[in-house]
């Protein structure tokens, strides 16, 4: 019998559920992906050689120099204390992006896995994961984090902390609800009458078909995570200086913008640049698993 | 001496409102009977049907027996041991499903050879290194090209999904098969060599096949004996050959009506089946199809007739269907 | 032949598929007369549907029609037209899927008097009373009590009626109907095929029927056409088909299914499967999987020749197959 390799398409093209497990499928992402790919790996190289690259010490103070104009010398001209600030924003992508990616990725691997549990096992297991999710999203988020950086004082450690504990709760509802799609599906339902047990059924049949949704968010929070920390720096809550951070940056050019502008748009920019990029691979992502 | 697979009083319920609310009301729990009450038995390599419309719980009765939903009561036995809610994967093992709907029934993430794989490695049917041998074999049963072995399902055609999805069932080696609407989501043309592939594997491999199925002449095709079920009831259990020549049910004779058939001139609408059948909430009085019957007489508003007949397998749910003949319970 | 109401001409669709373009619907003719019912059969992908679908112009997004349509309005002879000329009046459509059909946050009352308060200008009370007088016709029980209710709490029988009733609103000359039948239990069914054939025969209408299902457009069509790969491969009057099927694709759909008072022959079944839009076999795309088929099938234009007065079929070895037939 010969088996041509397509199945009939029935009249109106349909909708695969693909898998980025699935050989070739990276090669059906759009292009935007790529696009995306390539500015955060930028990002990340620009990180990683900072040290090699950055002209100045980031913290070394020269007070004879302060709110000095672009040129030769300084890029981008110094700041208030008479810091180099291109030197200053290449070390705080070593500040921000480690603090952005673990404060998505934490959360999202909380979330996710208990979100599989709630939806798979259901009955009290469920309900108590979903309404303690319930409480901490009914929590004012802001007054979370001024608690917990009180707690624990102020870093890097105490943000991830903080995200973890406010953002796994949206993995959680969407996993939840994939895990509540796919659990009747008759592959799971063919796995239980096949005698698997109830782990080996969550782990192999259930979750590599959820975490999907897990991916194309990802992306996302992680813009969200590293605005949140700009944010929170900008506050005054995140990482305490001298140490560069690109947030903390812009609150400390924002009493310049008049006479030095670029102090405070450049970090801007930078953040713009970085959730430009994710986002791309965000939305690229979802068009490509969903085609 | 007791039959291979045995149904006795098998009941399954599902709770469809809010318990609470009903018990403020002072009123029972809401349930829903799929399943009231039936009573059947196959013997080894028997092919079974089952009929009936949507609702009619035909397919909860297939859940139940592999053990996918929990039983409200009566009993279940395979080869004399009875089967319970919590089975062990040995006795899970033993009855085996074919699902209906191919985009669903195979994960979309594994490899064909993968899937059969975990089944024959976590049931340790073969040792380790005849899995691969073994997955080749199972896909030449099911007469599809070993090299499929390494695609995904997304890869494959509907009747193909479909023969996989009966390869799957084949690993653990069942002695029954549940095959539940098994053909009804493939294009015409590609259920006949699945319904084919079907018969064949039960005279091979000697299955206890049960075919479920609404519609009656591919149930006709592939069992030697049918039931008929109307909302959550056995109406008429019959050797096949019997049943088509001779329905006594009147529910059955409607459903036969109903069917369009090629080369038979029917004007369409004139079964006598009128209405449709209510809510198994509401449940009426005496015969549940009374209401749609076209020969319902007083004693049906009064009495629920059993499902009886001559001999164990001619049995029929009708006050009327055994005029004329003695009836055993 | 009764007066012409449709006449569609060299119909080709094509679709952006990933990648590529597919031609899902490719060199489609048919004519329909007044009063006729036309059964459209096919598997899927056949592009059955999409053939239906672009009679009434509700192709998805991007597909691209050529070919002409022409419709009679009034009483003249078939011209061409636009979707927007028989929205609403001329050509109404059923769909297999009730629930999906009809919009659940309208009352199925409000549902049915919107085409006559739209394109008959009807007042509220006047369209609402059509409503309940349209449920009455298409035999929907206490029309007056059911006109208030949502579509989700009416059964799939009920909703099928319910669409029937919007599809009659207007007033059509044609109704589509998209397997109207298939999501419905055999019981239900009868009654929605029976109820067709009332409406059909009362009102004068024509029917265009699509369904995989050979034995239902048996019931009720006067006409057949079999649709295989985009093509219509055999048109002919339903009781000669069925007798004598001119096409080895008719003939395998018809052995195919099992049959209800024979005993069991074995099933011939088609090998293989439906084929793909983005992969048609060259010459006759059907002889890949035809029992007939010769060397030079494969090279073989696509032309649908009449065979008989009013039979045609695209089988370039008719003759043989006849033979070796039935």
């Amino acid at each position: 019998m010969t088996t041509p390799a397509f199945e009939a398409v029935p009249d109106v093209p349909q909708i695969v559920e693909a898998s980025l497990a699935e050989p070739g499928a990276w090669r059906r992402m759009p292009k935007k992906v790529w696009v995306g790919l390539v500015i955060v790996a930028l990002y990340v190289l620009v990180a990683l050689l900072a040290p090699v690259i950055a002209p100045y010490d980031p913290l070394a103070i020269d007070t004879a120099n302060r709110l000095a104009s672009p040129d030769s010398a300084h890029l981008l001209g110094t700041d208030e204390l008479g810091r180099d600030i291109f030197s200053r924003l290449l070390y705080a992508s070593r500040v921000d992006l480690p603090i952005g990616f673990l404060g998505a990725l934490l959360p999202a691997l909380v979330g996710t896995i208990l979100g599989a549990i709630a939806g798979f096992f259901g009955r009290w297991v469920d309900t108590a994961i979903m309404r303690t999710a319930d409480v901490v999203q009914a929590f004012p988020a802001y007054i979370l984090v001024i608690v917990l950086v009180f707690a624990l004082g102020q870093g890097s450690g105490s943000i991830i902390l903080a995200f973890t504990v406010l953002a796994w709760v949206i993995y959680a509802r969407i996993i939840r609800s994939e895990v509540l799609r796919v659990r009747d599906r008759d592959y799971v339902q063919a796995a239980r009458v096949a005698g698997l047990r109830r782990l080996r059924i969550l782990r192999v049949h259930v979750f590599p078909n959820v975490i999907n949704q897990t991916l194309v968010y990802l992306p996302n929070d992680i813009v969200f995570a590293t605005l949140a920390l700009a944010a929170f720096s900008f506050l005054g809550l995140g990482i305490p200086p001298p140490t560069p951070e690109w947030g903390a940056m812009i609150a400390e050019g924002q009493p310049f913008l008049r006479t030095n502008w670029w102090f405070a748009t450049v970090p801007g920019l930078v953040i713009v640049g970085l959730g430009l990029g994710l986002s791309l691979i965000g939305e690229g992502l979802e068009e490509g698993l969903r085609a | 001496m007791s039959a291979f697979l045995e149904v006795r009083d098998l009941t399954v319920t599902f709770r469809v409102g809010s318990a609470l609310k009903a018990r403020l009301r002072g009123e029972p729990p809401p349930d829903l009977t799929a399943v009231d009450g039936i009573s059947f038995t196959a013997e080894r390599g028997e092919s079974i049907g089952i009929v009936g419309e949507s609702g009619c719980g035909k397919s909860t009765l297939a859940k139940a027996i592999t053990g996918l939903v929990p039983v409200a009561s009566g009993s279940l036995h395979l080869d004399g041991n009875p089967l319970t809610a919590r089975r062990d994967p040995a006795t899970m093992r033993r009855i085996q499903m074919v699902f209906q709907d191919p985009s669903s029934s195979l994960n979309p993430s594994l490899t064909i050879e993968r899937m059969l794989s975990e089944l024959l490695n976590v049931h340790r049917i073969v040792p380790r290194d005849a899995i691969a041998d073994r997955c080749g074999e199972l896909m030449e049963l099911v007469e599809l090209p070993r090299s499929l072995l390494k695609s995904r399902p997304g890869r494959l055609s509907g009747g193909q999904r479909q023969r996989v999805g009966i390869a799957r069932a084949l690993a653990l080696e069942p002695e029954v098969l549940i095959a539940d609407e098994a053909v009804a989501a493939l294009d015409v043309s590609v259920q006949a060599p699945v319904l084919n592939l079907l018969n064949s594997l039960r005279e091979d491999l000697g299955l206890t096949l049960m075919f479920i199925s609404h519609d009656l002449a591919v149930v006709r095709y592939v069992s030697d004996r049918v039931i008929v079920m109307y909302l959550g009831r056995a109406v008429e259990d019959r050797s096949t050959a019997e049943l088509f020549d001779d329905p006594r049910h009147p529910y059955t004779r409607a459903l036969m009506a109903a069917a369009p058939k090629f080369g038979v001139k029917k004007a369409p609408g004139e079964s006598a089946l009128k209405g449709e059948p209510p809510s198994a909430l509401k449940l009426p009085s005496g015969c549940r199809f009374r209401p749609r019957c076209p020969i319902a007489e007083e004693i049906c508003e009064q009495t629920e007739p059993d499902l009886a007949g001559p001999s164990p397998i001619q049995r029929a749910a009708c006050h009327f269907a055994w005029d004329g003949h003695e009836v055993r319970s | 032949m009764t007066k012409r109401l449709l006449e569609v001409e060299d119909l080709r669709i094509t679709l952006q598929a990933g990648s590529g373009t597919i031609t899902p619907v490719d060199g489609v003719n048919l004519a329909l007369g007044r009063g006729e019912a036309l059964g459209i059969a096919g598997e899927s992908g056949s592009g059955k549907s999409l053939t239906l679908k672009s009679i009434i112009g509700l192709l998805p997004q991007g597909a691209q029609v050529e070919g002409n349509l022409r419709f009679a309005l009034g009483d003249e002879s078939p011209i061409p037209y636009t979707s927007t000329d028989v929205h609403g009046r001329g050509i109404s459509i059923i769909f297999q899927e009730p629930m999906t059909a009809l919009n659940p946050t309208m009352r199925v009352g409000d549902l049915i008097a919107e085409g006559p308060r739209i394109h008959e200008g009807l007042s509220k009370t006047a369209a609402r009373e059509r409503a309940v007088e349209l449920m009455r016709q298409v035999g929907i029980p206490a029309p007056e009590r059911r006109a208030k209710m949502w579509p989700h709490q009416l059964s799939g029988g009920l909703r099928q009626r319910v669409m029937i009733a919007t599809a009659l609103s207007t007033r059509p000359k044609l109704l589509l109907c998209d397997e109207p039948t298939t999501a419905l239990d055999v019981s239900i069914q009868d009654q929605i095929l029976g109820l067709l054939q009332e409406i059909r025969i009362n009102l004068g209408m024509s029917i265009i029927f699509v369904s995989h299902d050979l034995a239902v457009l048996g019931e009720l069509c006067d006409r057949l056409a079999i649709m295989y790969a985009g093509q219509i491969v055999e048109t002919g009057p339903t009781d000669d088909v069925f007798t004598k099927p001119n096409h080895p694709y008719t003939e395998a759909l018809m052995t195919s299914v099992p049959s209800f008072d024979a005993t069991s022959v074995k099933l011939a079944g088609i090998e293989g499967h439906p084929p793909d839009p983005r992969s048609f076999p060259p010459g006759c795309r059907f002889s890949p999987r035809c029992r007939y088929a010769r060397e030079d099938c494969t090279e073989a234009d696509f032309e649908l020749v009449a065979t008989d007065a009013d039979r045609s079929s695209a089988c370039i070895h008719t003759e043989v197959f006849a033979e070796g037939g039935r």
